[in-house]
């Protein structure tokens, strides 16, 4: 039992760090989705980052919901903390925002862009210890910066996982 | 062997006498009756117990599986049948079977859009009268491309018939094609600049069009006086309305193996077992919560100089989207903060909007074969009346739903995908395409009347996936099946060759996993002296964007189209010169003189071309689906793959893959870039204090302002989050640059609603 239970970690962590070869990802495609998924990613995670604030729930790949000292925080993969887990993270990071075409020729080649910056701007959040790009928003200028997901995590935990909630909200 | 107990098999028997049919019961009385059940009980039919998937699972799985089997060899043999390129070669099609509600039961492959939109053109009916007048009996065929009545736009034609036993309608059987000619104005069976649908051709409004398994005459005369190309529609119409009689004829025999009360209750725990499905995966694969996400297709008109006086502007479809997923695993999308409806083509319908849910839940949630209405009692929209997701004019336009569709659905497979990650599902995400489409009008190369869009649109590429790179040349969201197809087909079918299809290097969203590399084509035109072309790109990218990335991802840089009337392509032709090989060296001839031409255009503007004749030059840019994860962390290999396919640049992969060569210079020139980012970015809060001032003023280009403006005209959702960010007293945005003017939703009959939201409980 330990094995295959080890065996399913292995393939998972092999998920996270994106070392499956095709053929074995369109195996785990079509199999039934396993409920051990959950916490052999979060283990996988917990294992790539210098910290040791439990992961409670990933937000993207270098972004999560940890517990603190039993209060729920979003932390990044480098260490930086950006508020509590239903705060505007966004906020937290460095940013730069592309609002003219010579700010989108640095990432566009010219021959093909045709976004008009008049109607259109790039806001790319940063990681403000690594550097890292933690999200792109493209929105009107003086588009409010929003997050774009709030966990349930009380229902997740509780009624779908079935165990208690780690954090308190 | 052992025998079978005695008991199970009374069980089975007092469970199907139970269940057998009142004859004297209404379809309207069946309806409401089903409706009432599930508002009481939650349940479909109000099943909470299934007796006969109980009873005996393997002879219920055989029953499921002999309807499945049945509609999807039905669908091949319907492909020999039909006639349009649309269908034969480019997979525009699908066939359904349904209760006598109008509920389904089995889809096959295809387009999986109608799975509900056949459902509420058969509830249309059955709250309509039709069966006082013009009344539903054996052999009727019903046909609908109606909006009001649940299709999406003219060109996706229903064809419907009722089935029987003995005097009591127990199955309705549909089929959908989409029509490449649908008798616009303009002329492709998609109108781009149609102001209302007075011009988007020839509605079919839920009407009695056959008798006796054949189609009126009358019916297929007014298909011929009222299209450029008739022998498409109809020949499709006759392969959909074989396609529906195949299924009848293979249900008599399932009902004969099964019995009547098998099949009629079988077919309710069916669909109760779909929606029990769709909910255990919710729950198995998802993270409940709220999901937010926008999009903004960009639509400019005002330049183009054919259009309506109504139609002629510029402006933003801008849609706000909470996706909620419920702690039930129930899901809910609330587009609440959405503008309004407009004089385009581009508006939603509640049937639109729910063919649009249907092919995100049945590509990535309702997959497994019980794809049914199952589902749909699990979800819900609310889509406020009078926005660009529910137009209230009786007399609007939804020819082109789908550039309103396509970023809204594909945003929500975006959301999904963040669910998925959140669980640990990386493997399942993926992000989908936006569409580009040339459509050509005039005259063919046989001199006949013709207009149709190229549908090898139905191949442009993916947006990443969480564990691999956007499929080149993948199929579109509102088909799964959907193929680029054969040059070959779209030589012969208008009068066009390609001198160019090919992939465009360097013309990919960024990130970890790319989107999908864009391709293009460049046609010259053949065999005619009286073509005009119409040029457009979803999400109508005017400008805009698709939507946004993934955890870092970016959008592709845009859709480009290209048109040259007048040139001189024939004389280098003849003299053996250099024909462009692509759309941006054929910008360069024209703009060098290379190419010499009366008139041309080359840009991402909607385009309504002049007259074109024989020689004459016309193209797109196909551009793919957005980008994943930090362009930083794209594996080495996968940029070398690009390299020696040609995808990328050297040049363009070291400015923004920072890919150096060897794996130590190349986490060198990252390590460098990322310290530039820091040193070129600055604190979000420091920006928000810069920015403020503007966002107070309300600094914005007009066609931005009218956005907001024509938001808060409808609602104070977007406003108040507005004010709330950037701590103001005042929105700044009141000219919606639109005439203040009411409209009248459409009286005197039935036809699909929004679901009602719950007020929200008092904190």
């Amino acid at each position: 039992m330990a094995e295959k239970d080890q065996a399913s970690q292995d393939i998972t962590r092999a998920l996270v760090n994106r070392e499956l070869a095709w053929p074995d990802l369109l195996k785990l495609m079509r199999q039934p989705k396993s409920p051990e998924r959950f916490d052999e990613t979060v283990k996988t995670f917990q294992e790539r980052v210098a910290w040791k604030e439990p992961i409670v729930l990933p937000l993207g790949e270098n972004l999560f919901v940890v517990n603190k000292r039993g209060r729920a925080i979003i932390k990044t993969t480098a260490g930086a903390e950006l508020g509590k887990w239903n705060e505007n993270w966004k906020m937290k990071c460095r940013i730069i925002v592309r609002r003219t075409r010579a700010d989108l020729e640095k990432i566009y080649p010219p021959e093909h862009l045709t976004i008009d910056t008049q109607l259109v701007e790039l806001r790319e959040f940063y990681c403000p210890q690594s550097g890292t790009l933690l999200d792109v928003d493209c929105v009107p200028p003086c588009y409010p910066v929003e997050i774009d997901f709030t966990p349930d995590l009380a229902a997740f935990y509780r009624d779908w996982l079935g165990r208690p909630l780690p954090v308190t909200l | 062997m052992a025998a079978k107990p005695m008991k199970k098999i009374a069980a089975k028997k007092s469970a199907a006498k139970k269940l057998a049919p009142s004859k004297k019961v209404t379809l309207l009385q069946k309806l409401d009756r089903s409706e009432a059940l599930f508002d009481t009980t939650g349940h479909y039919q109000g099943l909470k117990k299934m007796p006969l998937h109980a009873a005996d699972p393997l002879k219920f799985e055989a029953f499921h599986s002999r309807i499945m089997s049945t509609i999807i060899s039905v669908r091949d043999t319907m492909k020999y049948i039909a006639s349009s390129p649309a269908v034969r070669d480019f997979e525009e099609f699908v066939i359904g079977l349904y209760t006598p509600e109008g509920d389904a039961i089995a889809l096959s492959t295809g387009i999986m859009v109608h799975v509900h939109t056949l459902s509420e053109f058969i509830k249309f009916m059955i709250r309509n009268g039709y069966e006082d007048d013009p009344k539903i009996r054996p052999g009727d065929i019903f046909e609908n491309n109606e909006a009001w009545a649940g299709g999406v736009h003219t060109p996706d034609v229903m064809t419907c018939i009722p089935v029987f036993h003995g005097d009591e309608l127990i199955a309705w059987i549909g089929a959908v094609t989409h029509e490449l000619e649908s008798g616009t104005y303009e002329g492709p069976g998609m109108s781009v600049f149609a102001p209302d649908r007075y011009g988007e051709g020839l509605h079919i409004s839920a009407e009695k069009v056959g008798e006796d398994d054949h189609f009126r005459k009358d019916y297929l005369l007014r298909l011929k006086m009222n299209l450029r190309n008739s022998n498409w529609w109809s020949l499709d119409d006759k392969s959909k309305l074989s396609g529906c009689l195949m299924v009848r004829e293979a249900l008599g025999k399932i009902i004969d193996s099964y019995g009547l009360g098998y099949y009629q209750h079988g077919v309710q725990e069916l669909i109760e077992e779909g929606r029990r499905n769709f909910i255990k995966r919710v729950k198995t694969t998802m993270v409940p919560g709220t999901y937010r996400g926008v999009t903004l297709p960009v639509h400019k008109r005002s330049h183009v100089q054919y259009v309506h006086p109504l139609a002629k502007g510029d402006f933003i479809d801008f849609v706000y989207n909470e996706m909620t997923v419920t702690g039930e695993g129930h899901f809910e999308l609330d587009f609440e903060g959405s503008t309004g409806w407009s004089f385009h083509p581009f508006n939603c319908a509640v049937g639109p909007m729910n063919g649009g849910f249907w092919i995100t839940l049945t590509q990535l949630l309702s997959y497994d074969g019980r794809v049914n209405d199952g589902a749909y009692l699990a979800v819900k929209q609310y889509l406020p009346e009078g926005s660009i997701v529910n137009a209230n004019y009786a007399g609007a336009a939804t020819s082109l739903a789908w550039w309103t569709l396509i970023p809204i659905f594909a945003n929500v497979w975006r959301m999904i995908g963040m669910s998925w990650f959140a669980r640990g599902f990386v493997e399942e995400i993926v992000m989908s395409t936006p569409t580009c489409m040339a459509g050509v009008a005039g005259f063919d190369q046989y001199g006949n009347a013709t207009g149709y869009q190229n549908f090898e649109m139905a191949g442009e590429s993916f947006g990443a996936r969480g564990v691999a790179d956007g499929m080149d040349c993948g199929s579109p969201i509102w088909n799964s099946e959907g193929i680029q197809g054969d040059a070959e087909v779209w030589e012969m079918t208008g009068p066009n060759v390609y001198i160019n299809r090919s992939f465009t290097q360097d013309h990919h969203a960024l990130g970890k996993f790319r989107g999908g590399n864009a391709w293009e084509s460049l046609w010259l035109v053949k065999g005619s002296r009286l073509v005009n072309v119409t040029m457009t790109g979803s999400g109508a990218c005017n400008g805009g964007v698709f939507h946004k990335g993934m955890f870092g991802g970016y959008p592709a840089p845009g859709w480009k189209c290209l048109w040259a009337a007048g040139t001189n392509l024939k004389a280098i032709i003849d003299s053996d010169g250099k024909l462009p090989a692509n759309i941006n060296e054929a910008e360069a001839m024209l703009k060098d003189g290379r190419i010499t031409a009366k008139d041309w255009y080359c840009g991402p503007l909607n385009q309504w071309s002049p007259n074109l004749a024989d020689y004459d030059l016309f193209g797109v840019v196909y551009q793919g689906g957005c980008g994943y994860g930090d362009v930083l962390e794209r594996a080495p290999r996968m940029i070398e793959t690009d390299l020696a396919n040609q995808l990328v640049s050297r040049d363009y992969a070291r400015k923004v893959y920072g890919y150096a060569g060897s794996a130590q210079a190349t986490e060198k020139l990252r390590a460098k870039l990322r310290e530039q980012r820091l040193a070129e970015s600055m604190p979000a809060e420091e920006w928000w204090q810069q920015e403020r001032e503007r966002a107070r003023l309300g600094d914005v280009d007009p066609i931005v302002g009218h956005t907001y403006a024509r938001s808060a005209k409808l609602s104070n959702k977007l406003r108040d989050i507005y004010l709330k960010f950037w701590r103001l007293d005042e929105f700044p945005y009141r000219d919606t640059g639109e005439a203040d003017f009411t409209v009248t939703a459409p009286t005197g009959f039935y036809y699909p609603k929004s679901a009602v939201k719950k007020p929200k409980a008092a904190a």
